[in-house]
């Protein structure tokens, strides 16, 4: 709560709604009450008298009815590109939204819930379900902001873990005007939370991106990669993607790779002789190809050849006649393979070679029957799989669309990247066939820190966030906006401090799009909403 | 869709479980679903008893914990 005594010098003008809730009301009587001391009359459900204002707070208590009610809109506002809501919340128990709302019922439509009932941060973004975007704790405050965008909407926070104004969340959805400043209880009737204040200044602010590439020209970002490309928010053009890796081009407006490939390392991979190759139960060789013939799901036809740990291959083999089954590549074991390939036709897959040497197939079902041939494994340059640029940032919001995705490849995100030229250092966030992955590799070597299923859709969204907490770097990853797997973090000191992030391709099939990077705010870089949110 | 912490070795940087312990199919939305994050730091990729959270459905969790080379630490959603 402000000090009276400044209040008519702070609010003159500056201010759409500033309720400090100044004014005590008794629980059933704070419909119609005018904010104080600006903001027009609170029009407030509370079928259960479970909303009362005192010493500076609104104060929900236990018993209430459910989500948005109780609950307080203020008069509506027009939806502009760069409207604040700034709010001020803690509490013991169930949790509170503060922000905006498309109508004047139930929960609403843009907004931050507070909820350390059960330790989360949910975000609001046009009437959708909240989506998981941070953790909170009871009996801790927490300052919030949410700015609408022409469409959708940017959630921030300050307090508890997050120790500056923190980017936690964007979204580009939803354009219903007007909007009706608001906050309320949520589905949790045992809140036991206080508002502070609800704040919409008069000025109108967007972040901008440190990047943003519509991908219209090479290797200088052109801007066009988040919605706001002119006016409050336009932002990230001019930046260079250095060093330039010539496999990356623009097609037809996507950014796509074609890494070079090395020289074939299978030995007898056109299986011409019954030589080399160590065949599992049902396997032969003959007439020129690998035939299986009622094969048990995991029963390999592999080799040892020079195949090194660690390194992208890129598969390619026939499937020359088929009656039952499946057949995979693999890739050192036989979890890491490629898709499943259950049909005649020449399939290309990549993946990285973990464990052993061994190269080759592997059944992937049960009695299998089939043949294969034309077995080639090549080699992939790691350099070549990153599309980087160096920025100043080690914590950021990088959301690309992948707008076609070729089962059997990698595409996602390079993060905290050490050296393009050298890489060895970095995360990767990525998909792999029906999963989402989430690796680091610290000196060449890797370590896979999450896999949780997808569903690919065209066009689809993949964000990493990342936030330095104590010299770690939490990652969370959204795929669509929702949240995938949990919070996982990284300490190694290798990755921590880096600054370059990027892009991440195995395969000339996957186009990227709208490529956009925000600080998250370790660096104080909105350390100025504390002039108003105080 | 279940979700449970299990105490699970790495080995060569992955964990000692497979997708087709986890994956399933979900008939009524056609997708897939189930899936793992590490909950702590992960030092060495052959780690012993990390600490991981497991989304699947709860037959195939209960199999993951007659699973002997993992530790069912507890159950946190979807019982």
């Amino acid at each position: 709560m402000l000090n009276n005594t400044f209040l008519p010098f702070f609010i003159d003008n500056k201010y759409i709604i500033y309720d400090d809730f100044l004014v005590d009301v008794a629980a059933g009587s704070v419909n119609n009450s005018p904010a104080s001391p600006v903001g027009g009359n609170r029009n407030v459900t509370d079928a259960n008298s479970k909303l009362s204002i005192s010493s500076g707070n609104a104060v929900f208590s236990t018993g209430g009815v459910g989500q948005g009610n109780p609950a307080i809109w203020y008069s509506p506002i027009m939806r502009l590109g760069g409207r604040m809501c700034f709010g001020k919340t803690s509490g013991s128990a169930g949790g509170t939204y503060i922000g905006f709302d498309t109508d004047t019922s139930g929960q609403q439509s843009d907004s931050l819930l507070i909820r350390p009932g059960n330790n989360t941060i949910l975000a609001v973004s046009n009437n959708a379900a909240g989506r998981n975007v941070g953790t909170s704790a009871i009996n801790t405050t927490y300052k919030t902001c949410v700015i609408t965008r022409g469409g959708g909407a940017f959630f921030f926070i300050k307090g508890g873990i997050y120790t500056t104004w923190t980017l936690l969340f964007g979204d580009i959805s939803g354009t219903t005007t007007p909007l009706y400043p608001s906050i309320g209880q949520s589905s949790d009737t045992n809140t036991v939370m206080n508002i502070d204040y609800i704040i919409i200044p008069q000025v109108l602010w967007i972040p901008s991106p440190i990047m943003s590439d519509g991908f219209s020209v090479a290797y200088v970002s052109d801007g066009l990669g988040h919605p706001e490309i002119v006016g409050l928010g336009v932002g990230g053009s001019g930046i260079v993607w250095t060093p330039i890796a010539t496999t990356w081009t623009i097609s037809s407006g996507k950014m796509i790779n074609t890494p070079s490939v090395g020289s074939d390392i299978v030995v007898n991979g056109s299986f011409t002789t019954d030589t080399v190759w160590v065949k599992g139960a049902g396997w032969t060789i003959t007439g020129g190809v690998a035939v299986a013939t009622s094969a048990s799901a995991g029963s390999n036809i592999i080799q040892s050849p020079t195949a090194t740990i660690g390194v992208w291959y890129q598969t390619t083999f026939s499937v020359t006649a088929y009656t039952a089954g499946s057949v995979t590549s693999r890739y050192g074991t036989g979890t890491q393979a490629g898709p499943t390939r259950s049909a005649i036709g020449t399939y290309t897959d990549t993946n990285r070679q973990i464990s052993t040497t061994e190269i080759g197939l592997r059944i992937a079902s049960g009695n299998t029957t089939l043949s294969v041939d034309n077995l080639i494994v090549k080699p992939l340059v790691l350099s070549e799989l990153f599309h980087s640029f160096v920025s100043s940032k080690i914590d950021v919001m990088a959301t690309v669309e992948i707008t076609n995705y070729n089962i059997g490849s990698q595409a996602g995100h390079v993060a905290n990247l050490d050296s393009k030229s050298s890489p060895a250092n970095f995360i990767l966030v990525y998909l792999d066939n029906a999963a989402i992955k989430v690796d680091k590799c610290v000196a060449g070597t890797y370590t896979n820190l999450a896999s949780n299923a997808f569903t690919y859709s065209a066009n689809g969204t993949l964000r990493v966030h990342t936030r330095l907490d104590s010299g770690s770097l939490k990652i969370r990853v959204y795929y669509n906006n929702v949240l995938i797997g949990s919070e996982v973090s990284v300490s190694d000191a290798g990755i921590v401090s880096n600054t370059i992030h990027g892009l991440f391709s195995t395969m000339n099939s996957n186009q990227f799009d709208n490529y956009n990077v925000y600080p998250v705010g370790s660096n104080n870089e909105y350390s100025w909403f504390d002039t108003i949110a105080v | 869709m279940a979700s449970s912490i299990f105490l699970v070795d790495y080995n060569d940087g992955l964990p000692d479980i497979t997708y087709e312990e986890i994956i399933v199919y979900d008939e009524e939305t056609e997708s897939l679903y189930g899936g793992w994050s590490v909950l702590e730091e992960v030092e060495d990729p052959n780690q012993e008893d990390v600490k991981i959270m497991v989304v699947s459905s709860v037959e195939k969790l209960t199999l993951l914990k007659s699973k002997p080379s993992v530790i069912w630490v507890e159950d946190i959603e979807g019982w």
